[in-house]
């Protein structure tokens, strides 16, 4: 399985702070500021960002209306896939995780009543992981290059249309357990701060933004990360 | 109410946090009844939930009041000890919390379980992924008043379901209340699982326990 661990991760104090669920108010912003600079230290120092990621270029054998097979015998239902990557020659499952030291540091401020900085080391540690999904997608990107093979954008089991039941597969698929990655019978994943999506390849394949998948998201209207299509966006 | 006591509640509300904490130590040097002044800050408190529930503060400023009261209670708390014959500080009631099986999402869960905590709730919280089991034999050993379960995946919703209809099996439903909450839950999901109620946030886990509490009272 190929491994993905050339992250250089960066988050900059500023790309927290005007978070939607920041908020503005101007007495707890300076506090604020201060905890997520302290926090961002913290993180370098400790080193308790580890990414790590792993995929599988899968060959498609059949894919119909709101059903994909797999060369190895995988079975995917799932209707927006099958609209979305229409012509893929191959599915790439992907697992992507920031390791267990962060899941840990944030249950110890839980822990202690150090709330806010938990609350904002959870938005950091989401930003941080979404930076390194984008990273696997660029990487995976350049690999189907190199196969003259395009790639398409990503879609993540849980999805509308592509029902989480769909999640095991991949992460079979993607080689989850080679990183460390732990599942749950029913898919859950630990460390908890991990994520997985599907990117189809192939000679022609039409690429869209996160924000596009905002578009066809039910949790979107009371989302603080919704992105509207003119921006990137990001999601678990 | 004193100028004194509105002044700690408008110091909470408008997030003053040093001299909120300032203020609370000096009335507790003074004499002040630790109990009243528990109550005033949860009073400063619940402002801060109206404003974050009308939109006008965010999970940040709910966190940073929720540490100011810790904080001010970790002074009180013992003084409230001392003055009681031989026992703990009494609690409001018991709240067995957790993320249903299938489900990771803990953030909302978390928050919840800190602001049942500070509003004087002892919580346990089961963590994420929790099976059926666990949640019967927490009943069993805690004999809580409230049980709240949460979820964001869709796939919890039938967990929630699982885990409620155990509940019952287990002969155990008619002595609690359950309230389910995470991103999508409404109350469609609500009847659909058989919970009591459903909150839209950690404010409106806190009067959910408030009602069913006092009026088990
Ligand atoms: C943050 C997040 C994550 C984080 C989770 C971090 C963590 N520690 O929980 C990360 C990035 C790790 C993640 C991963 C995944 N996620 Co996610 N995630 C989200 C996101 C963006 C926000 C959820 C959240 O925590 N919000 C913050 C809280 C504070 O919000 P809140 O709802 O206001 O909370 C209040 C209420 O809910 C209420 N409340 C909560 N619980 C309770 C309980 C009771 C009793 C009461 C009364 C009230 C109550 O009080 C809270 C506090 O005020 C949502 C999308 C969304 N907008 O909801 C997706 C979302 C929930 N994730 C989703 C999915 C699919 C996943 C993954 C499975 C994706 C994948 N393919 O791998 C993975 C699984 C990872 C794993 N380990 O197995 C989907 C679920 C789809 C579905 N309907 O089933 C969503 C909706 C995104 C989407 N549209 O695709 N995720
Ligand atoms: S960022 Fe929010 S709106 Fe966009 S897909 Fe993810 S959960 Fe849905």
């Amino acid at each position: 399985m190929p491994v993905i661990d050339d992250f250089n991760l960066a988050i900059d104090p500023d790309e927290i702070l005007q978070l939607r669920t920041v908020g503005d108010n101007p007495r707890t912003r300076p506090r604020m500021a201060k905890l997520v600079r302290e926090i961002l230290d913290e993180l370098e120092i400790q080193s308790l960002i580890r990414p790590r990621a792993t995929y599988a270029f899968v060959a498609v054998t059949e894919m119909m209306p709101g059903q994909v097979t797999l060369a190895e015998g995988t079975v995917f239902h799932a209707p927006l896939l099958t609209h979305h990557m229409a012509g893929a020659a191959h599915l790439v499952p992907v697992v992507v995780t920031i390791g267990q030291a962060i899941d840990a540091a944030i249950s110890d401020c839980f822990a202690r009543g150090a709330s806010l900085k938990a609350v904002l080391l959870e938005e950091i540690a989401n930003q941080f992981l979404f930076k390194a999904g984008e990273h696997c997608e660029k990487s995976i990107a350049a690999t189907a290059a190199g196969l003259n093979l395009q790639t398409s954008g990503t879609l993540a089991p849980g999805h509308e249309g592509i029902e989480f039941d769909n999640q095991v597969k991949v992460l079979k698929l993607s080689g989850a357990d080679y990183i460390g990655i732990r599942m749950s019978r029913t898919g859950v994943m630990d460390p908890v701060h991990s994520t997985s999506f599907i990117i189809g390849a192939g000679s022609r394949m039409r690429y869209w933004t996160q924000a596009e998948n905002c578009q066809t998201c039910a949790a979107r209207v009371k989302c603080p990360h919704r992105r509207e299509t003119s921006a990137y966006a990001e999601c678990a | 109410m004193s100028e004194q006591q509105q002044k700690l509640i408008d110091l909470i509300a408008d997030m003053n946090e040093e001299e909120a904490i300032k203020l609370a130590n000096s009335m507790l040097d003074s004499g002040y009844d630790p109990m009243k002044l528990l109550e005033h800050c949860r009073a400063g408190m619940d402002v801060v939930g109206k404003r974050f529930e009308s939109g006008e503060y965010f999970l940040p400023e709910l966190m940073l009041a929720g540490e100011m009261l810790t904080e001010i209670s970790k002074k009180a708390k013992p003084l409230i000890q001392e003055s009681q014959t031989g026992g703990a500080a009494s609690t409001k009631g018991t709240v067995i919390i957790g993320t249903v099986h299938g489900d990771l999402h803990d953030i909302g869960k978390n928050i919840v379980t800190f602001m049942l905590d500070i509003n004087g709730y002892k919580v346990i919280d089961l963590g994420i992924d929790v099976p059926v089991d666990t949640f019967i034999d927490s009943i069993k050993e805690h004999k809580p008043s409230v049980v709240g379960l949460s979820g964001f995946l869709t796939l919890a919703f039938d967990s929630m379901k699982e885990t409620i209809e155990a509940i019952k099996a287990a002969g155990l439903r008619d002595d609690i209340k359950i309230m389910i909450g995470g991103g999508q839950v409404d109350d469609t999901i609500r009847d659909y699982t058989g919970a009591d109620a459903f909150g839209l946030n950690a404010m409106s886990a806190v009067s959910l326990c408030s009602g069913w509490i006092k009026a088990a009272a």
